[in-house]
């Protein structure tokens, strides 16, 4: 008969195995004294180790965790680098002129065919147009003017 | 070790714990804590050996829960998450005292503790633990896990993130090593 595995015998020893995987390790274990010993020896370790108990049924953390939460809760939070809105807005087109022109370099590096090299082109014209142009509206929802002049523009004044 | 989560169905499970928490309900935390605290620290006190050091790993752990009971998705046991936050934050605490007593070498290292030492103390726990000990991290903490938490080689590996053939072939090395180790050690 073909022995259990090493491994079964652990979970035959530590009451892991099934009750089909118990009684088939316990019939073979009357025909093989080989596993037999190994099972012995593997009760023996088991058990001793039974010998390092601890309690710590004394110990309550409950308060503790609760009281570590509510000092979290009413500790100020972290400062939340407020970014201004012209500044958000200026990154927000920086980002979108890099993407812009790096696709246009990587479609033109690329041996891309022609029309998709011209969109590329006419994404990065897009972005330069915007970022030199002077801009002038009126928010509908606020009413505010909303106004921008490109720093050359200013500095040129 | 029995199992910490109750069976009533009147009492709410680990699961519909963390959804009142995840809605602020303090009370649930407190729940889970007098619920699974005994476990966390059996865990914590065997694997770094400092009850103060234990309680503050444990305290930590439930903070974590409460940190992310909002992303918690109950896809696997709520036990085997909870240790695996607790195995993890106590390996990571053996690892910077290992490097702090490195660096303080006038400071005995308990890992180094001998056997000859423990026996001459003619305690049996403390042969245990020194056998313990001198096993690899991993040995250790599946024997710790599977011989004192009482958890299954498949509780093992979700709870440590190592294939429950990794786990088998642990064990089975561990407690062969621990076998000639504590021969002679009446139980």
């Amino acid at each position: 008969m073909l022995c259990p595995s090493a491994e079964d015998l652990v979970r035959y020893v530590s009451g892991e195995a099934g009750a089909d995987d118990a009684a088939r390790v316990e019939v073979h274990l009357v025909g093989c004294p080989t596993c037999a010993e190994t099972v012995a020896a593997l009760r023996e370790t088991w058990a001793a180790l039974d010998a390092w108990q601890l309690d710590a049924s004394g110990v309550d953390l409950t308060e503790r965790v609760l009281m570590a939460v509510e000092a979290e809760e009413a500790a100020p939070r972290r400062h939340r680098w407020r970014w201004p809105a012209l500044t958000r807005l200026a990154a927000s087109v920086a980002i979108a002129a890099g993407l812009g022109i790096g696709a246009g370099r990587l479609v033109s590096q690329s041996a891309a065919p022609d029309r998709e090299t011209a969109m590329a082109d006419g994404v990065r014209d897009e972005i330069v147009h915007t970022l030199t142009s002077a801009y002038a509206a009126t928010d509908s929802a606020t009413g505010l003017a909303l106004r921008f002049e490109p720093a050359s523009r200013k500095e040129g004044r | 070790m029995p199992d910490s989560e109750p069976n009533n169905p009147h009492v709410p499970n680990d699961a519909s714990l963390m959804a009142r928490l995840r809605d602020g309900d303090h009370a649930a935390l407190g729940e889970l804590v007098r619920r699974h605290q005994r476990r966390v620290l059996d865990i914590a006190v065997r694997t770094l050996r400092d009850h103060t050091l234990a309680e503050d790993i444990a305290q930590e752990a439930f903070l974590r829960v409460w940190r992310s009971a909002a992303d918690y998705v109950p896809s696997a046991r709520f036990t085997t998450w909870l240790y695996r936050i607790v195995v993890n934050l106590c390996l990571d605490a053996r690892r910077k005292r290992r490097a702090l007593l490195a660096e303080t070498p006038d400071q005995p290292d308990p890992q180094q503790y001998t056997a000859e030492a423990a026996m001459h103390h003619a305690d049996r726990a403390a042969v245990i633990r020194t056998a313990l000990d001198g096993l690899p991290e991993r040995q250790r903490v599946a024997v710790l896990l599977h011989k004192y938490s009482g958890l299954s080689m498949r509780e093992i590996a979700g709870t440590t993130g190592w294939t429950e053939s990794a786990v088998e072939s642990l064990l089975v090395r561990a407690y062969a090593t621990l076998r000639q180790k504590l021969e002679g050690l009446d139980s």
